[in-house]
């Protein structure tokens, strides 16, 4: 089986002049200059005591230097650990010390950060030439993990308890999916990618491994110009970017505020969306903007990678109101529908939760036996991923998204799992209790609201304090929309937040 | 610059649904960084403020350093206009 390593090692013998990746209005770096790197960085790890299948965690924002990073670590046959660079330490440290990372490459801008955190279990060796720094890790005396053997990277998303969750993805896991989209969309050493989703977010993947398996270059964009439309939209036509992979929230965005007029976006030939459904009306304004593009759905959670696709048709019938649906299960993929504990093959009309095997399936969540049990479906000795999402089939034997079947909620393409919001309210002093909910009004995007009640129960909180609280132990896209205080806390018989209750508050 | 911050203030707490008063609303109180305001209320606050005075934010002019306090935004204004002046 490929590793993924391997993907940069071939193409930068290929094409070892052509450009990889560009840090817009900071640099580029050619194929050939991108392995010096990686490798460089890989034998640092390694003289430092890195070893396969140890973890090694990545906290340095996007640019070319990170994408070195990466590499380098997979290159050490290690497995990278991306995390969040604006998110909270705390968050972050409680993710490398859960898989105990053996060592982090962090920006020198954060490295007193994280050097204190993990005092005492930490040393630090300064990288000389480039602005970040190796920080040794050493977790002794914690239990031994049970990591499984090709462990590629693994990516936390939010947990229901409040505390993320590790998912493990090996080379065949990614591999596989990586190579099917680079077949089913064309690509080839032509193409110029856009990188808008960050390395901690699933969709990352293809930016970097689809477009280095054939020698593509990718315009790297960074976490503030990915939430600027205006910047954004500018991009296209200056590095004349062909393949453009994004969340409907990004694309929305860009048709509302991005000067969109302005543009050619001629260059374009593939859009891919996922992450969140696609209003209808949006959907046929940017592609009718985009005219040289064919576009496609894609659907697929951190623990499957993509799974499902379906080409969104050249011209969008004037009667089709309903998004489009997640479509039909990718050559590597297989898919089930369980209703009412029983799993079916598809079939006209059925409606349940989807299930999913295949190569592509996460080795499971990191130290959580007990999710793990619940993550899968078992039958006839083969495990199936519980999506948690109830889909229908429809009579071309394509699936269409339903709803959710817990209260995991999507914003901006982030899953955000309602609990660890009321968690990390929780942690305030001041508060007694919480709960979360979320709506989201006709033709706009999630709202999150979380009602809280006080230990003194008269006294709301200040609004601002409360914020900076929540951003200080959030990432930034779970903090609440709004904030209410009530006196009490609504509560059912068996005394748990009655949720229903508080959507009548709404 | 007293008048922009004025302005702004109010359309902040009425447009844009701030969750605190405009006399909480200090010069200094961070916007973005804070999360009293998301992503899309700081693009229509560029929109707002680019009909109101008739200036026109560059692509990469729309981020933290010119928008994340009142006084961040009232400066940038002020630019903006003498510049066209």
């Amino acid at each position: 089986m490929p590793k993924l390593s391997g993907l940069l090692r071939q193409t930068s013998e290929k094409f070892p002049e052509r450009t990889a990746f560009i840090e817009p209005e900071q640099g580029r770096i050619t194929y050939g200059a991108l392995q010096q790197l990686a490798a460089r960085l890989s034998q640092l790890l390694s003289d430092n005591g890195v070893e396969a299948g140890d973890r090694v965690g990545v906290c340095l924002p996007k640019s070319i230097l990170s994408v070195g990073a990466i590499f380098g670590i997979l290159e050490a046959e290690a497995a990278y650990v991306p995390v969040d660079v604006e998110a909270p330490e705390n968050r972050n440290g409680y993710i490398l010390e859960n898989c105990q990372a053996k060592a982090l490459l962090v920006s020198s801008d954060q490295l007193e950060t994280y050097a204190s955190h993990f005092e005492g279990k930490c040393s630090v060796r300064e990288i000389p030439g480039l602005p970040l720094a190796l920080l040794i890790l050493d977790f002794q005396g914690a239990s031994p993990l049970d990591i499984p053997s090709g462990l590629a990277y693994i990516l936390y998303t939010s947990g229901s308890t409040g505390l993320p969750k590790g998912v493990l993805i090996t080379h065949r896991n990614a591999f596989c999916f990586v190579q099917w989209a680079g077949q089913a969309f064309g690509i080839s050493e032509k193409d110029v990618f856009s990188s808008i989703a960050p390395f901690h977010f699933d969709l990352s993947v293809f930016d970097l491994f689809t477009a280095v398996l054939h020698g593509a270059s990718v315009v790297l964009i960074g976490s503030q110009m990915a939430k600027n439309p205006m910047q954004l939209a500018a991009l296209i036509d200056e590095h004349h970017i062909s393949v453009w992979y994004a969340t409907p929230t990004t694309l929305k965005m860009m048709l509302r505020f991005g000067r969109m007029e302005r543009y050619q976006h001629d260059s374009l030939r593939i859009v891919l969306f996922a992450g969140e459904v696609f209003p209808i009306t949006p959907l046929r304004e940017i592609k009718a903007r985009w005219h040289t593009a064919a576009f496609y759905n894609l659907y697929g959670p951190t623990e499957t990678n993509v799974c499902t696709f379906h080409p969104i048709p050249e011209l969008i019938p004037e009667e089709q109101s309903a998004p489009y649906p997640i479509g039909i299960a990718c050559p590597y993929a297989r898919c089930r529908i369980l209703v009412d504990e029983q799993s079916h093959l598809l079939k006209p009309g059925l409606e349940g939760e989807l299930l999913v095997a295949g190569e592509s399936v996460m080795a499971g969540y990191l130290n959580l036996p007990e999710r793990n049990e619940r993550a899968f479906w078992t039958e006839q000795g083969e495990q199936w991923y519980r999506t948690g999402d109830i889909v229908r089939v429809d009579n071309q034997l394509e699936m269409e998204y339903v709803s959710r079947k817990d209260r995991m909620v999507k914003r901006y393409g982030y899953r955000i799992e309602l609990g660890e919001i009321e968690a990390a309210l929780h942690h305030h002093p001041d508060i007694a209790e919480a709960g979360v909910v979320s709506v989201q009004p006709e033709g706009q995007d999630v709202q999150i609201i979380a009602f809280y009640s006080t230990k003194a129960p008269e006294t709301a909180l200040p609004v601002l304090a409360l914020k900076e609280f929540l951003v200080q132990n959030l990432p930034a896209y779970m903090v609440p929309d709004k904030l209410v205080h009530l006196v009490e806390t609504p509560k059912t018989t068996t005394h748990k937040v009655n949720y229903p209750a508080l959507m009548q508050l709404v | 610059m007293e008048s922009i911050k004025g302005k702004v203030r109010e359309y902040l707490v009425a447009e844009l649904n701030l969750p605190i008063s405009q006399e909480e609303l200090q010069d200094d109180t961070p916007l973005l960084s804070s999360r009293l305001i998301d992503s899309i209320s700081a693009l229509l606050l560029v929109e707002f403020l680019e009909k109101e005075y008739k200036i026109e934010f560059k692509p990469h002019e729309v981020n933290h350093d010119n928008l994340d306090s009142l006084d961040l935004i009232a400066n940038f204004v002020e630019g903006k206009q003498q510049e066209h002046a």
